[in-house]
């Protein structure tokens, strides 16, 4: 009887076909035969060219019997060939020996067998029974002590029932190889020790019971690309098969302990979390069936699930359907170990993390159709000062089956306690979100507390979800933040005035931030317009911006203020045109700032503020030391300065140009005072630290 | 019957010259000289030295006078005639982010460096670098150097898009990307592992 189905590799099934094979020898082709008498002793020799049984040949067989002087029988054979059915391959120069031979009418009895089967293992030893009553064959075979390890080898065959027991210890895996082969397997280049046990037995020609144990240590290896491998593993791995239904069920427990692995992209070391799974189901020919299996890592996840596998015909296992329910990941080895690998070159992938992850998959028809992520207490903290936020919570619920993608009320919630932004703190925030699989929208406003004032978010939708190109899309007001506040953040000199304003249409579309409209905001009691702003590449350096900037009429008083820059009052407008930043840095740009020609505001400047323009401009104003020393201030009448920064160097201008410079301030009234700048060209950097030094001196006051 | 012979000769002319000019006004020299200058960058030390002044496409003698050449010279003298031929100016390769590029290759080139004389990774023909035996690389840092490979093929296909834009002629990029990466190979230190054209590696 053929058995209906092979668990795979088939080892016992195989064996049983070659006891059917040997019991039903069918053709024998001879090719001689010859007694062979020797002097005071009784032999023969048989030699076989080839032997054919039930899916087996064998060939350049010779067999030799011998008797003493003692009377005693030995037996020897030699085989140069054993062709074994599929998927167990060729042997090739297998010899044993047999001494103490004893035949009687009921038993052939081998007191001391000696088997070498030829590159599989080394030499047993060991004996063997053969009862002709009933037709059943016992042996006991191990190894002689000793390295390379210990293998025993028992059995017995009998024409109903089989059981064969298979014990090592100590074992070097890469001796496993030649086994792997004769069972055609691909062998991964392994090295390491194991102790194994397997225990087969089978009746009436049924698919065998099986109980296996391994114990592995300091195994290492890998695949010649290098994708996958492993060192110093210590691995457990205990079950059992039997015979049940259409097939064979299994329970199979495994821990690894110690060593790491690498299967790319993830790593995992593995003394730190050990690893321990469960697994149980059922395998026929084309279907297994996983009850449940449990994945369990030392502080990093907990996960349960189950699965059929299925394949047609001459295809590879697919997962037809299939559940799994993350107990629990938890944060921040399952980000370290599990997330950060798939995450690199976008902004998650540097994270200091803290917190819970939990979640289920369904999987129907080939393809998932459920998934629900819940954050637990989540913190998340960019190292490179990005964006941190905490005490996350939330959940994402998606349903391949529903018409708007929802598993529940709604796509995604999410809220958090508070975060930073570039440095910048925002508060508490609670946001809900609709949509398709594709296509993600807010389902009411939210506001995001922003320093003293909000981030107003009215809509956004985010589109392309799955296709790898995500687009966001939103539109949001900011609400009145103090500058002074806001600058303190950014580390920049305090700036007075409310930054708020209208974001239209701010979209991020492949890596590319794009600001449809125009953004306003209300600085040093004036306006300052941004328009045309497109940041490249912002989370993948060097990022590059641009955008167009206009001032119109802000306070000279509250600037000058801000920047130390002595005290100046009157209005300005100005622009900044063409501005280019590369990694947050100008690298061009046309400015220009101007009193405006129908201003009537006071205009008075102080001793501190010349100097430091006629620096800028390239010279010093001597004021301070020289009679004009005693003014503390003094009218101007205009006053203009501009810089086109091209390669580095800043083209200088001001209100008009004179005879070796330009003018930047003119003055009125007594005493009058101009400012000349006579340096055209300023190299940027230098006018950047010149801007520093004044900023960060209190400067000379005279009294 | 002879006018259908002038315009196909006309059209077959067209075709020559159009077909030409983007190889001919591709400035090989400078390039392999802007590509020197940004290799020193980012390498420093472990680059060789130039050694010869590097012999640009263009300026190579065609040894054969083949019918194609002389073809080829006709046309760019034609062309010279009809349009005024760009100066051959020094590749521009002072922008900003050129700078900031090849300043963060220059960065990383100090962690990459062990893994280019182990032989772990190599240079290719496309004039990016790849992972050649990951079996030199201790497990736990093999996905750091994944990923290191990543950021560094995305700064150097970044480099050649930028280098093509600074000069105005985004079409360069390839004929860019091909003399860097046959300068990375002719630049790189003695052990180095590349790519040859079918994709062997060999040491140097």
């Amino acid at each position: 009887m053929v058995p209906r189905y092979h668990p795979s590799p088939p080892v016992a099934s195989g064996l049983f076909r070659i006891v059917c094979g040997i019991r039903a020898w069918i053709v024998a082709a001879l090719s001689c035969i010859a007694a062979v008498p020797a002097a005071g002793e009784v032999g023969f020799r048989l030699a076989l060219a080839e032997i054919e049984g039930a899916g087996w040949r064998a060939g350049d067989l010779v067999i030799r019997l011998h008797r003493d002087d003692a009377g005693r029988l030995t037996a020897a054979f030699t085989a140069g060939w054993i062709e074994l059915p599929a998927p167990l391959g060729t042997l090739r120069d297998i010899r044993g020996e047999c001494a103490e031979l004893v035949i009687t009418l009921t038993r052939y009895q081998c007191g001391s067998l000696s088997v070498m089967p030829g590159d599989l293992a080394p030499a047993l030893r060991g004996r063997l029974d053969y009862g002709r009553t009933d037709a059943a064959v016992d042996w006991q075979l191990e190894t002689a002590p000793g390295p390379p390890g210990h293998l025993r080898f028992s059995g017995r065959l009998a024409p109903t029932r089989w059981s064969v027991d298979l014990e090592s210890e100590d074992w070097p895996l890469a001796d496993l190889a030649p086994v792997a082969k004769l069972l055609g397997q691909a062998w991964p280049a392994l090295d390491g020790r194991a102790a194994f046990s397997l225990v087969a037995e089978s009746e009436d020609g049924a698919l065998p019971s099986l109980v296996f144990s391994l114990e592995g240590s300091d195994i290492g290896g890998g695949n010649a690309s290098g994708t996958v491998a492993m060192a110093g593993l210590g691995v457990e791995l205990n079950g059992s098969a039997w015979p049940a239904a259409e097939g064979l069920a299994f329970d199979a427990r495994g821990r690894v302990t110690a060593g790491e692995i690498y299967v790319e992209p993830l790593y995992a070391a593995l003394d730190t979390y050990p690893l321990e799974a469960t697994v149980r189901g059922l395998a026929e020919s084309r279907r297994v069936g996983i009850e449940t299996f449990v994945v369990e890592q030392a502080a990093v996840l907990h996960a349960t699930g189950e699965a059929e596998l299925r394949r047609a015909a001459g295809a590879s296992w697919q997962i037809p359907t299939g559940r799994v329910e993350l107990v629990e990941a938890h944060l921040p080895a399952a980000y370290d170990i599990i997330l950060q690998p798939y995450l690199g070159a976008t902004p998650l992938d540097d994270l200091e993390t803290a917190g819970l992850l939990r979640g289920s998959m369904t999987i129907e028809d080939h393809r998932p159709a459920t998934l629900a992520v819940e954050l637990v207490a989540v913190d998340l903290d960019d190292r490179g000062g990005r964006l941190a936020m905490y005490d996350l919570a939330g959940t994402v619920a998606w349903s391949r089956w529903t018409p708007d993608g929802l598993l529940g009320e709604r796509l995604l919630d999410l809220d958090w306690s508070g975060g930073f932004l570039a440095g910048v703190p925002f508060g508490a925030a609670d946001l809900h979100l609709l949509g398709s699989a594709n296509d993600w929208t807010l389902d009411a406003p939210v506001s995001i507390p922003l320093l003293d004032g909000a981030l107003e978010i009215d809509s956004f939708e985010l589109t392309r979800v799955l296709a790898g190109e995500p687009e966001i899309l939103f539109d949001a007001r900011l609400t009145p933040i103090d500058m002074r506040a806001l600058s303190r953040a950014l580390d920049w000199p305090p700036l007075s005035g409310q930054l708020s304003g209208h974001l239209p249409g701010l979209s991020y579309r492949d890596g590319t931030l794009t600001l449809g409209g125009a953004f306003t905001a209300q600085l040093f009691d004036g306006t300052v317009e941004i328009r045309d702003l497109h940041a490249e590449r912002i989370f993948q350096p060097p990022s590059r911006l641009t955008a167009e900037i206009e001032l119109q009429n802000l306070a000279l008083g509250e600037l000058s203020e801000a920047l130390s820059f002595g005290s100046m009052t009157g209005r300005v407008e100005g622009h900044v045109h063409g501005l280019e930043m590369i990694d947050w840095r100008p690298v061009a740009f046309d400015a220009r700032v101007q009193t405006p020609p129908d201003d009537r505001s006071t205009r008075r400047i102080s001793q501190r503020a010349v100097d430091n323009i006629a620096s800028l401009g390239g010279g010093g104003s001597g004021l301070s030391t020289g009679l004009l020393g005693l003014f503390e201030e003094f009218s101007y009448d205009a006053f203009a300065l501009g810089c086109r920064l091209e390669g580095g160097v800043c083209e200088m201008s001001g209100l008009e140009a004179r005879e070796n410079g330009y003018t930047i301030l003119r003055g009125s009234g007594l005493p009058r005072i101009d400012i000349v700048g006579f340096a055209r060209q300023v190299s940027w950097p230098t006018l950047m630290e010149q801007i520093a030094a004044i900023m960060a001196s209190e400067g000379p006051e005279m009294r | 019957m002879r006018r259908l012979k002038l315009n196909l000769l006309l059209v077959a002319a067209i075709f020559v010259a159009a077909c030409v000019t983007i190889n001919v006004y591709f400035p090989a020299a400078q390039a392999e000289k802007a590509a020197d200058r940004i290799i020193s960058d980012v390498w420093g030390r472990d680059s060789a030295p130039d050694g010869e002044e590097p012999q640009g496409r263009l300026q190579a003698p065609d040894a054969r006078f083949a019918p194609v050449t002389m073809v080829r010279y006709a046309a760019v003298g034609m062309l010279d005639f009809l349009v005024p031929r760009a100066e051959a100016q020094d590749f521009d390769i002072e922008t900003p982010e050129i700078r900031a590029l090849t300043s963060a290759m220059n960065a990383r080139h100090k962690k990459l460096k062990p893994y280019y004389d182990s032989g772990a990774i190599g240079l290719t023909t496309d004039g990016l670098i790849a992972i050649r035996d990951r079996n030199q690389v201790p497990l736990a840092a093999r996905n750091t150097l994944r990923q290191l490979v990543d950021e560094e093929n995305r700064d150097r296909n970044a480099l050649y898009r930028a280098i093509a834009e600074a000069n105005d002629q985004p079409e360069w990029e390839n004929e860019i990307r091909e003399t860097f990466a046959q300068r990375w190979i002719d630049r790189a230190s003695k052990g180095w592992w590349y790519q040859g054209s079918g994709g062997q590696w060999t040491q140097k």
